[in-house]
C-alpha cells in the first residue's frame, strides 16, 4: 500500500482520495501476484496443450493468449489501473500546486543552487516528447503552467501508487540495493564520481550517496521537471548530490573522469541505437577500473516464453516501446561493441537491501542467483538484475 | 489565477487499446473500476465517520439518518459527481452532460417542472 512518501514535498490527498490511491495500489498488487498467476496457470493448463507447436518465445505466446478471457481481463485491469495511478495522484497534486511550489522554492533557496544545472536549450528527444512513457499524461518533463516542476512530483507520487510499496519506502530499494552490492562484493572499490543517468527524481541517485558518502554523485535527466523537484527532495531528505540536465548519450563530463555510471530502469525506454551511444559514452567516461552498471528487466533469452510474454506487456500497452526491443538483444554483445573487455563484464541478481537486516543481506548476496519469473517484476519474491561491465 | 484555480489534463495522449472484441465492453471495464475505485473510498469515509461520531457521542445513528446537506454542500456534491463522471466515462467518449441540463431532459419529457439551484 502507498505510505507517505519520507520528504516534505509529499502531498496527502483527502480522504476520499487516499482511499482512491488506496484502492489503485491494492488492486495493483491483486493483478501483479494473483491474477497474473492465475493468467499463467490457465495459460499452461488449457492453452499451451491446445496449441499445434509449443511457443519458442513471448511473442508467440502473446498471439496465442490474447484472444482469451483471462488475457483480457488481465490486460484491460492492468490498463485502467495504470491510467488511475496518475489520476490519481494528479488530483491531490492539483489541489495543493500552489503549496507545493511555495515549499519547493523554501527547499531550493535554502539549498545550494550550484547542485542543480539546468540546460534551457536542452533538447527533449522524442522517446520523451512524442509519447506519454508510462501512459503518464504529459510523460517526465511535464509542466502545468507556473508548477514548472509538475513532471518530478507526478512521477514521485504516481511511483509510490504504481508499486504498492514495493520500492521501498523511499523507492529508492532499487538504488540501495545495487549500490550495497558492489560495496560489499568489492570491497577495494571506492568510487569519487558517480553518475546516474536518467535519474528523474533522484529517488535511486541519493542511494548511491548515502552509501558512497565520499563520493561526488550526480543525477542527470533531459526533463527539468524532474530535476527541479529532484533537487528539492534530495536537499530536503538532506542528501548532497548535484542534478545536471544531461541527455545520456551525449554527456558533458571528459574521458576517464568518472568510477560509476549507473541506470536503472532506464535503457528499456531507449531505441537501441541510443542503447549503444549510451554504452559508448559510459566507456569514454570511465576511467580504467571503473564501473557501468543498469539495474534493468531480464534479457527474453533468459526467461520462459511465458515470462518473456508477461514482462513484454509493457511494451505493447503502457507506451513503453522500446522495451521489448531492448529486451530481445544480446546484453552482451551491446557491452562488447561499446568497448568493455569479455572478461571484465558483470551481471548480478540481488534481493531487496531495504526489506533485510544487513547481514541476512550480505548472507543472501553470497549466494550466486539465476533468473527466475520473479526477476524484476513487481510480485512476491521479487529480485533486482542488472548488468555491466568494469573498464 | 493561481494554480490551483486552472484546469489540466488528466488524460493520457493516443489511442486507447481495445482488449475485447467490442470496443465499448473496454469503456464498461473502465467505469466499473472507477466505480468500485469511488465505491471503496466511500465505504472508508463513511466507515470513519460513523465510528467517529458515534464513538464521541456526538451524534446517534438515528440522527444520521435524517441529516440532509444543505445546498453548498450540494454545489459541492454536484461538481465531485462531475468529476467522478469524467473519470469513470472517459473511455466512452462521451462528453459528460451536467446534472442540471440532464434535469431538464427529464422535466420535459415528464412535463414536470423541477426547481433547480444553478451550479
Amino acid at each position: 500500500m502507498p505510505a507517505p512518501l519520507k520528504h516534505s514535498l509529499y502531498v496527502k490527498g483527502n480522504s476520499e482520495q487516499a482511499s482512491k490511491q488506496t484502492f489503485v495500489s491494492g488492486l495493483r498488487g491483486f493483478l501483479l501476484n494473483d491474477m497474473a498467476a492465475a493468467m499463467k496457470e490457465r495459460y499452461i493448463s488449457d492453452i499451451e496443450p491446445t496449441m499445434a507447436q509449443i511457443p519458442e518465445n513471448g511473442e508467440e505466446v502473446h498471439e496465442a493468449i490474447k484472444g482469451t478471457g483471462v488475457f483480457k481481463f488481465y490486460s484491460s485491469m492492468r490498463y485502467n489501473t495504470q491510467e488511475m495511478v496518475w489520476r490519481s495522484a494528479l488530483r491531490p497534486l492539483h489541489r495543493s500546486m500552489d503549496k507545493l511550489s511555495q515549499r519547493i522554492d523554501v527547499v531550493s533557496a535554502n539549498g545550494d543552487k550550484s547542485k542543480l544545472t539546468l540546460n534551457p536549450n536542452q533538447h527533449i528527444p522524442k522517446n520523451v516528447s512524442a509519447i506519454d512513457v508510462h501512459l503518464a499524461p504529459g510523460s517526465y518533463h511535464r509542466e502545468d503552467g507556473s508548477a514548472d516542476w509538475m513532471g518530478g512530483a507526478l512521477y514521485d507520487h504516481g511511483l509510490n501508487i504504481f508499486s504498492f510499496g514495493m520500492m521501498g519506502e523511499n523507492l529508492d530499494d532499487i538504488g540501495q540495493s545495487m549500490a550495497q552490492y558492489i560495496a560489499r562484493k568489492f570491497h577495494d572499490f571506492s568510487p569519487s564520481i558517480i553518475l546516474d543517468l536518467g535519474c528523474t527524481v533522484g529517488h535511486n541517485t541519493c542511494a548511491w550517496k548515502l552509501t558512497f558518502p565520499d563520493a561526488e554523485v550526480t543525477g542527470i535527466d533531459v526533463a527539468s521537471a524532474c530535476l527541479k523537484y529532484g533537487h528539492a527532495r534530495a536537499l530536503d531528505q538532506g542528501v548532497d548530490i548535484n542534478f545536471k540536465q544531461m541527455d545520456a548519450t551525449a554527456l558533458d563530463f571528459s574521458d576517464n573522469s568518472v568510477d560509476v555510471v549507473f541506470s536503472s530502469m532506464f535503457l528499456h525506454e531507449l531505441s537501441v541505437k541510443d542503447i549503444r551511444k549510451v554504452m559508448a559514452e559510459a566507456h569514454r567516461v570511465l576511467r580504467p577500473g571503473g564501473l557501468m552498471l543498469h539495474m534493468e528487466l531480464p534479457p527474453n533469452d533468459s526467461l520462459s516464453p511465458f515470462d518473456a510474454f508477461y514482462l513484454d506487456w509493457d511494451a505493447y500497452y503502457n507506451n513503453e516501446p522500446y522495451y521489448k526491443s531492448f529486451r530481445d538483444q544480446d546484453f552482451t554483445q551491446l557491452r562488447l561493441d561499446a568497448g568493455f573487455k569479455a572478461e571484465r563484464l558483470i551481471e548480478l541478481i540481488t534481493p531487496q537491501y531495504t526489506y533485510m537486516d544487513s547481514a541476512a543481506y550480505s548472507q543472501a548476496i553470497d549466494v550466486e542467483q539465476g533468473f527466475d519469473g520473479n526477476t524484476g517484476r513487481l510480485a512476491e519474491g521479487l529480485q533486482w538484475f542488472g548488468f555491466g561491465a568494469w573498464k | 489565477m493561481s494554480n490551483t484555480d486552472k484546469v489540466f489534463t488528466l488524460d493520457t495522449r493516443g489511442k486507447r487499446p481495445s482488449f475485447f472484441n467490442a470496443p465499448e465492453t473496454d469503456a464498461v471495464m473502465t467505469a466499473l473500476l472507477e466505480t468500485m475505485s469511488q465505491l471503496w473510498a466511500t465505504r472508508n469515509q463513511v466507515r470513519t465517520l460513523e465510528q467517529l461520531l458515534i464513538e464521541k457521542s456526538v451524534i446517534t445513528r438515528e440522527e444520521l439518518e435524517r441529516f440532509d446537506f444543505n445546498t453548498s454542500e450540494k454545489t459541492k456534491d454536484n461538481q465531485a459527481m462531475l468529476d467522478f463522471f469524467s473519470d469513470a466515462f472517459r473511455a466512452m467518449g462521451a462528453s459528460v452532460q451536467s446534472i442540471d441540463s440532464r434535469q431538464k431532459d427529464v422535466d420535459e419529457a415528464q412535463g414536470s417542472n423541477t426547481k433547480r439551484v444553478k451550479t
